[in-house]
């Protein structure tokens, strides 16, 4: 905190009370009391403890000055146990007497009541065909002793049962016990045995399905709630449909009713309205719903290919599972093979569908495949007129040529067995320039070669290189890379599409304007046209300076003012700022606004763009007084590229009473007409005009 | 022998606006935009920067000759500091404790010294503003301009500059915060679209007030009105526009004697 010293000397307070805006954002590093700083820090710092249960101020209160506390080592007796263990612990003596009362963790101790069912109980009601006696009267024991905790008693259990069907023996026979022993069925109806029996399936269902969601792998657990959240979104849609279907059927009713009924007339009773909307929701909405449904399966499914649409098979799969027609007789034989593409005398064989002892005709199916390229021989001579190369002997071109004949020009594979070291490039190159000086040599007359493949669009070894290096250099960018390739290209397309929308934007702007001054309309269409093509870059410009503007978040208002008149004078020339300036001053109006509000600078905006108007517009006028001029002199003067920021130094004009329309010298030069140049400038093409 | 364009491109020819003053290309560009995005919006400070420096007569020595103070504040003598945090006055290195940094309103240093120099103003903000700084430049103002006067202890030199703060893009949260601040121009919003209600911020008693209405030097602050300088810029307008026509009139008046004389010289 800087100052300190002058506040002092200006007796300002020192303390700032302004730092409260800060203080939400300090809280979180701020450790609370009572826990060290690395343990903070563990909490990340942030986490505030949750609030203790215990009451801290109960903990750390001293005791009471009159009570005398002392820890002794005594014996401790508990309701719990029926044992004669004696157990010893430090028990809190206050002045000198011993807490009374029973062990403060006896009461735990619960039990449940086990019913035990006499031998003649059990063989009236509890015979079941897979339980005997004695297992039985085993599980009970197991139950009374553990206290139904049934996991213990399956694992104690000396067969092996599983702890669901424990559980359904146990409970089956307590509750045909209770049957049995109950006075009155009422007494039973409450027993919460009663009304919620065991139910051995469920149970066992229920586990299987928890187990199955519990051991989901996270693939799973998205896709069960994608379905669940469908299932959703079909019941919502059956609702809809059904409120929707509600709506309509009251009003569709009276319709049909007067069709079904034809004697009462268009009134129909309200009784019989309300009947058939309820009978006739339920089919519609069925069907509503039903298509919902459907439709929401399918998306499901698409869901699941990952949301691309499958291909049409090229196979149509009813074909393979028709049967055969019965009339046939089809066997598979192994059978010697003959192709026209071998043209050794290799004998194969392969497994041949017969039918009716008929082997299939014809060529081996594959041998269609075997196409080969006509490549050129050419004769010594030939080579001698028209095939010598600098870099390429006969016998390499030879060589070459056999290699492009043997492998049917697979130029990757003629690479790597040519035996000098030549890139892939090079074989293509002189295999493709040879047959082209062949063909052309061959060629009776130009029009043959001119459809030639080979010759329409000849091999070009440099463009190949480049294209290889480039998709190498693409294919290779890191992923960084990519993204700035991405984000680079993304931006020229938003530049473009401004670019676009700004001159689609000025387009309707300009024949509105039209109207200053109730020009003629012949005119209007002309100028426009000029105007629009400039006037739609300025607004381009103007778009990015105000985007970039955005970017900065914040910046002050004459700044951006600043820079959105250096956009508009970027492309004129500074000769043009110059008079733009002046022009302002001339109008009395401050170069940079005193008092630069929106509005103010909106206007002066505006007015800095109406002067390059009125400037643009001189120069046209002078051209066009230029050319009249010249036109009179009888000389069709070629128009040159009209330089239009390019001027005869035409003053500013002033703005006072007096309204010139031809300029008159106000500060350079010396007087003279607007149509001969000033000789600083170059020739313009007046001089021309006038020469000839 | 043709003549050459002077190596500048060709001029633009910027469309003329017929719209009354209020609508500039910045609401052209907004409305059209405005269809695509919902946050065209910009929220602008008005500020006054300056300094009020006054001579200290009999007391003042070689070396504390004026005392002075170099201030930000808002243009209405509202309280700034809701957008603005601190504000770090960087003074000359023969100051002691060059950077000072004001924390609360009125966000201003009073020191006293001998010398002009230049002052950089740097505002910082609060962070649901603005994460950047802001820099302003003031060139401290002691003496008078008009040098021959005697120096008087009545009435002190008083230089101020007006300027705008602008947030182009500004979060909704700073929205939220500053409606119906009296300090700033709150946009108008899109139809539509709501803000949340600001928090109540019940400190009213504790703050200090920020704003800087009731200022020990508030007589001599300047009072900037945009009036003015509107009424210039539309008198020019005006006169440019008049021009504009007349200048197309012109032309379409040689348009059509050129056309007939064309005609009439072919062959």
């Amino acid at each position: 905190m800087g100052g300190t010293d002058a506040k002092d000397i200006l007796g300002l307070p020192k303390t700032p009370l302004h730092e409260k805006k800060a203080r939400p954002q300090k809280q979180s590093h701020r450790k609370p009391d009572g826990i060290s700083r690395e343990v903070h820090a563990l909490t990340g710092g942030v986490a505030p403890p949750l609030t203790p249960s215990i009451d801290v101020t109960h903990l750390k209160r001293p005791p009471p000055p009159h009570e005398k506390v002392a820890w002794q080592w005594l014996p401790i007796y508990s309701s719990a146990r029926k044992d004669d263990l004696q157990l010893y612990r430090w028990v809190r003596v206050v002045n000198g007497v011993p807490p009374t009362g029973d062990y403060s963790f006896a009461k735990y101790n619960k039990s449940v009541d086990i019913l035990k069912y006499t031998d003649d109980e059990y063989e009236n009601h509890l015979t079941d065909p897979v339980w005997i006696k004695e297992e039985t009267d085993q599980l009970f024991e197991l139950c009374e002793r553990f206290d139904l905790r049934f996991t213990v008693i399956a694992d104690r259990f000396p067969l092996s049962r599983t702890l669901e069907e424990l559980k359904d023996r146990y409970y089956s026979v307590t509750r045909a016990l209770l049957r049995a022993r109950a006075q009155s069925p009422s007494d039973l109806a409450n027993h919460p045995l009663m009304k919620e029996p065991y139910d051995m399936t469920r149970h066992r269902e229920r586990k299987r399905a928890l187990s199955m969601v519990l051991s989901q792998s996270r693939h799973q657990e998205k896709k069960d709630a994608e379905i669940l959240a469908e299932a959703k979104r079909i019941t919502e849609i059956r609702l809809a449909a059904r409120r929707a279907a509600d709506l309509d059927v009251s009003g569709n009713e009276n319709i049909g009713l007067d069709k079904a009924d034809g004697g009462p007339g268009c009134s129909v009773s309200p009784s019989s309205n309300s009947q058939l909307p309820a009978t006739a929701v339920a089919p519609s909405t069925l069907t509503m719903a039903d298509y919902a449904s459907t439709l929401a399966s399918l998306r499901m499914v698409y869901a699941l290919t990952g949301g691309v649409a499958p291909l049409m098979p090229s196979i149509d799969v009813t074909h393979l599972k028709r049967p055969p027609p019965p009339d046939e007789k089809v066997a598979w034989q192994w059978l010697p093979v003959k192709s026209s593409a071998r043209k050794d005398d290799l004998q194969l064989y392969h497994w041949v569908r017969v039918v009716n002892d008929v082997p299939p005709t014809g060529d081996y199916s594959f041998a269609k495949y075997n196409k080969s390229v006509d490549v050129l021989k050419y004769t010594d001579d030939e080579y001698e007129n028209h095939l010598t190369d600098p870099v390429w002997t006969k016998e390499e071109t030879d060589q070459l040529f056999e290699l492009c004949e043997r492998f049917d020009l697979r130029f990757t594979v003629i690479a790597d067995r040519f035996p000098l070291s030549r890139t892939v490039e090079e074989l293509k190159d002189r295999y493709y320039s040879v047959t082209r000086a062949l063909l052309r040599a061959r060629a009776q007359s130009p029009a043959e070669l001119a459809n030639h493949p080979l010759i329409k669009e000849p091999y070009d070894m440099t463009r190949d290189r480049e294209r290889k290096r480039a998709l190498s250099m693409v294919l290779s960018q890191s992923r960084h890379q990519e993204k700035k390739d991405a984000e680079i290209l993304a931006e020229a397309k938003r530049i473009t599409e401004m670019r676009l929308a700004a001159r689609r934007a000025a387009e309707p702007d300009v024949p509105a304007n039209e109207n200053i001054g109730s020009v003629s309309p012949s005119s209007n269409s002309q100028l426009p046209a000029t105007a629009v093509a400039p006037s739609t870059l300025t607004m381009a410009d103007y778009a990015s300076t105000l985007a970039s503007l955005r970017m900065l978040h914040v910046y002050l208002r004459t700044y951006g003012l600043e820079q959105m008149v250096q956009a508009a004078s970027s492309a004129v020339g500074l000769r043009t700022i110059k008079r733009v300036e002046q022009t302002l001053q001339d109008l009395g109006v401050n170069l940079k606004p005193k008092v630069p509000t929106k509005t103010v600078c909106d206007e002066h905006l505006e007015l800095r763009k109406e002067i390059l108007t009125l400037l643009n517009l001189q120069k046209q006028l002078q051209y066009k007084e230029s050319e009249g001029s010249s036109h009179r002199e009888g000389t069709y003067a070629a128009m040159p590229d009209t330089p239009k920021d390019r001027v005869f130094a035409s003053e500013p004009f002033s703005f006072g009473a007096e309204r010139p329309i031809k300029k008159e010298p106000k500060r350079k030069g010396p007087g003279r007409q607007s149509d001969t140049p000033s000789p600083a400038h170059k020739r313009p093409r007046k001089l021309k005009a006038s020469d000839l | 022998m043709t003549s050459s364009s002077s190596s500048k491109k060709q001029a633009q020819d910027p469309p003329e606006t017929s719209e009354p003053t209020l609508k500039s290309l910045r609401t052209k560009m907004t409305k059209s935009d405005e269809k695509k995005k919902l946050k065209d919006i910009e929220i602008s400070v008005p500020l006054v920067y300056g300094n009020i420096a006054s001579w200290l007569g009999k007391k003042a020595s070689e070396y504390q000759s004026h005392k002075w103070t170099v201030y930000v504040r808002g243009a209405t003598n509202e309280d700034i500091s809701v957008v603005i945090k601190k504000v770090v006055f960087q003074l000359h290195s023969s100051f002691n404790n060059p950077t000072r940094v004001i924390e609360e309103p009125p966000f201003e240093v009073s020191e006293s010294g001998w010398g002009e120099f230049e002052i950089a103003i740097t505002l910082h903000f609060h962070s649901d503003v603005c994460d950047k700084p802001l820099s302003l430049y003031h060139h401290l103002k002691l003496y008078p301009e008009d040098e021959s006067g005697p120096l008087t202890m009545k009435k002190p030199v008083v230089v101020e500059h007006y300027d705008e703060i602008v947030f182009p893009d500004p979060s909704e949260s700073f929205l939220s915060r500053v409606q119906n601040h009296p300090a700033l121009t709150f946009p108008r919003l899109p139809s539509g679209y709501n803000l949340p209600a600001p928090m109540q911020v019940d400190d009213n008693g504790k703050k200090k007030r920020g704003d800087t209405k009731d200022h020990s030097l508030g007589q001599w602050f300047t009072s900037f009105s945009e009036a003015d300088e509107l009424l210039q810029l539309a008198a020019a307008r005006q006169q440019v526009q008049a021009h504009i026509a007349k200048l197309r009139r012109q032309i379409s008046l040689l348009e059509g004697q050129n056309q007939t004389i064309k005609t009439g010289s072919d062959p």
